[in-house]
This record gives structure tokens, C-alpha cells and sequence, in this order.
């Protein structure tokens, strides 16, 4: 039927559309974006996003946990996070946030109260495995004061600061998102007005 | 006469939830179990998560119904959000019942496309819309919804000489004029159409179901 044709018509069209357009758009960007060559290390493609699978999951953990949480107040994951750090750095500073988590939450007793969370776990791993050259540049002070906040505002809220925390796990997993990929497709940027 | 406790309690607010279609947002609850719980009136508040102060809601506050219009409210479509109820009777006020965390871009259902069908001898032209946001440029028309996700239309024939029930997929992609050919000439087609969102792996409900006549 017409199906077929349609969709194959369609598809290498597409393709050719995203190589003729896309990738020139993309490199050409580059050297206006990263005027030093030291954070090239500091990207995740963007595939690594885009499997509906550990998005997911990783989603519905987090819905679970942070329905356990009723502190509404005290938030880890948000533009705090980022104050004083540079565009270059955020990419750097998600990933420390993502090792902590990883190290110090998940893979604590809490992962048997919860699904998902060696798969979530897992899949977080691989991403800053993946950003293992991924190095800050400029100083150090404001990077690890801002993690330290974030730590300590953990701590101090007890038993509550891992659930907190995994109930965040969406957040991360869009902050890591935002800060390395390139031009992710939300809404965030096209809010209205 | 109940105590004032008692009171309180079999008048709080049940089942604080959001409900969100293409991001049109409301706060939706449950009266309390008390029988006089009729005749409560609630009063809203919102927050973003992490701020520590409650907005109210002006246009919820001493309402009598069981619902709230948080649109403008949720605006910022990818923060987390909190709102809150509670109940008066009487001059008792209950506690705040707290909804879940809700996050518009993550939760919002994504409602079907409008469709439209122009047929001529062999073949079908399949127009589809996107559904709009409330959202409005600056000129004034409303954002579609596919200006914040990846978004594909499906759409599906269904041939009525065969099975009612049994739809084909035809077309899956972001065209928004599609046409259907070398179809059986004096038979009678439906069209129904849905969006697929890529990235969270979801899709709306099906459109109503347009049909040629013979």
C-alpha cells in the first residue's frame, strides 16, 4: 500500500536533510561555543538520551522516592548549583554531582528499597565513565564550594537526604543533560515569551 | 458537635493531584469524608521545589469547587512544582493536603492531532495539526506542541469492507500533508491519526475518526 512508500520516500530524505543541514550547523558552531579546545572532553553525544528505556525508569524511580518526600523546601538538584560556575564548567560539575550520587547514594543499602536503582545506577556510571577525561578549566574554589553546599545540605537533612536525593534522580538526569549535550530539544527554551 | 480535630481531619482535602493536557494544568481534589465536607471551601497555594515560601492562589482561595486552573502557574514547563489545599468550615481550618511533585514537560499528556481527510477517486489527502499549547507568541497565536518535543504523527487507515476494529499504520514521521493512494475506488475509509513522543517513548489518545464516503 501507500505505506511503504511513503515512509521510504521519507526516510533517506531525512537523512540527507540532516546531513546537508545539520552537521554543518553543528561544526559550525563549535569554534564560536568552545574557544578552548580542553572541554571537547566534556560532551556526551546525545543518544545517550535519547533511549525512552532508562529515561523511564530512571523517571519512575525518581516519582517513587520523591513521593516519600515531603520537604519542600530544601531542593539538591537547581540553578544553585551553577552559581558562580561558567557554561565551559557545568558539564564537569554534573559529573562529579552524578559520581556522588552514584558512590555515595545508590549504591548504599538504599538500592533495595527501591526499583530500578542498579539499572539507574548503571546507566549513570557509564555516562561519567564516558566523561572521565572531562576536566574543569580556570579555578577550582567555586566548583567545590558548590558541591560541598550541596553535600552538606544532603547530609544534614538525615535519612531524608538520600530519598531526597533519589527522588531528584530526574533532575540530574536532566541537568546532566543540559549542561552536556549540545541544544537539547525542550521546551525550556521556547517558553512562552 | 464534633470536636474541632475531628473536624479538621474529616475535612482535609483528599487526593490533591495535577492533571495536565498539553499543558493546560489544573489541581484537581476530593472532598473529605465528612458529610459536611460539602460545604467546605478550599484555598490553593503553589510553589516552585527548593523555594521555601507558598504562593496563594488568588483565584483559588474560599472556592467551593474541586478544582483549580494552575496553567499560568506551571508556566516554566520544565521546573518541579508543588501546590497544596486545604479546607474551611465553619471557621475550622483543616491542614494542607500536598500534591505530588509535578513537572510539566515530563508529565503532561500530549492530546491527539486534529485531522482532516480530502478524498478524491483513488487516493485520500490526510491534513493533521499538532495540538497548541496555551502558550502564545508574541503575535498572539499559541504555541503547537511540537515546538517542545520531538514529535511524530501516526496515522492509520481503517478499511470498512474489512474490519472495523483493524487499523493499518500508513504514515509515521512530522508531515503535516500526507496523501494515501492506489486505493480501492467506491470504498469507504476512516482516518484516524495520533502523536508519538520519541523521547519518553508515549502517545495520545487517537483522534476522532474521519471517513470518505463512497
Amino acid at each position: 500500500m501507500a505505506s511503504l512508500q511513503t515512509l521510504s520516500k521519507s526516510f533517506p530524505g531525512w537523512i540527507f536533510f540532516c546531513c546537508c543541514c545539520c552537521l554543518p550547523l553543528l561544526t559550525g558552531s563549535l569554534p564560536l561555543k568552545g574557544a578552548s579546545t580542553a572541554h571537547h572532553a566534556c560532551r556526551l553525544r546525545k543518544i545517550n538520551f535519547q533511549q525512552p528505556y532508562i529515561r523511564n525508569r530512571t523517571y519512575t524511580l525518581a516519582k517513587t522516592a520523591s513521593a516519600l518526600d515531603k520537604d519542600t523546601d530544601n531542593r539538591l538538584i537547581g540553578q544553585q548549583l551553577f552559581v558562580n560556575i561558567r557554561e565551559s564548567n557545568r558539564c564537569y560539575l554534573m559529573k562529579r554531582v552524578v559520581e556522588f550520587v552514584v558512590k555515595d547514594v545508590l549504591l548504599t543499602e538504599v538500592k533495595n528499597q527501591y526499583p530500578y536503582v542498579e539499572e539507574v545506577a548503571q546507566f549513570l556510571a557509564s555516562l561519567t565513565s564516558e566523561l572521565s577525561s572531562c576536566q574543569f578549566s580556570g579555578k577550582r574554589e567555586h566548583i567545590e564550594k558548590n558541591l560541598e553546599q550541596m553535600k552538606n545540605k544532603m547530609e544534614q537533612l538525615g535519612e531524608n537526604g538520600k530519598t531526597k536525593a533519589i527522588g531528584e534522580l530526574d533532575l540530574l538526569f536532566d541537568y546532566m543533560e543540559n549542561a552536556c549535550t549540545d541544544a537539547p530539544k525542550k521546551g525550556g527554551n521556547k517558553k512562552k515569551n | 458537635v464534633v470536636e474541632n480535630q475531628d473536624l479538621q481531619d474529616s475535612i482535609k482535602p483528599q487526593k490533591v493531584e495535577f492533571h495536565s493536557l498539553n499543558f493546560n494544568t489544573t489541581l484537581h481534589w476530593q472532598p473529605g469524608w465528612a458529610r459536611e465536607a460539602r460545604d467546605a471551601l478550599y484555598f490553593v497555594q503553589y510553589k516552585v521545589y527548593g523555594q521555601s515560601t507558598w504562593q496563594n492562589k488568588d483565584e483559588c482561595w474560599a472556592i467551593s469547587s474541586h478544582v483549580c486552573d494552575l496553567t499560568h502557574e506551571t508556566s516554566a514547563i520544565q521546573e518541579p512544582y508543588y501546590s497544596r489545599v486545604r479546607a474551611a468550615l465553619a471557621g475550622v481550618y483543616s491542614s494542607w493536603s500536598l500534591s505530588c511533585r509535578f513537572t510539566p514537560w515530563r508529565e503532561t499528556v500530549i492530546g491527539p492531532p486534529m485531522v482532516t481527510v480530502v478524498h478524491s477517486n483513488k487516493s485520500i489527502t490526510v491534513r493533521l495539526q499538532a495540538p497548541r499549547s496555551p502558550y502564545k507568541r508574541k503575535r498572539g497565536s499559541k504555541i503547537p506542541m511540537t515546538n517542545y518535543y520531538d514529535l511524530l504523527y501516526q496515522v492509520f487507515i481503517i478499511n470498512n469492507l474489512l474490519d472495523e476494529q483493524h487499523r493499518v499504520l500508513v504514515y509515521e514521521g512530522k508531515d503535516k500533508v500526507i496523501k494515501i493512494q492506489d486505493l480501492r475506488p467506491g470504498v469507504s475509509y476512516c482516518i484516524v491519526a495520533k502523536m508519538y513522543m520519541l523521547m519518553l517513548d508515549r502517545s495520545s489518545a487517537y483522534s476522532s475518526r474521519q471517513c470518505t464516503v463512497p
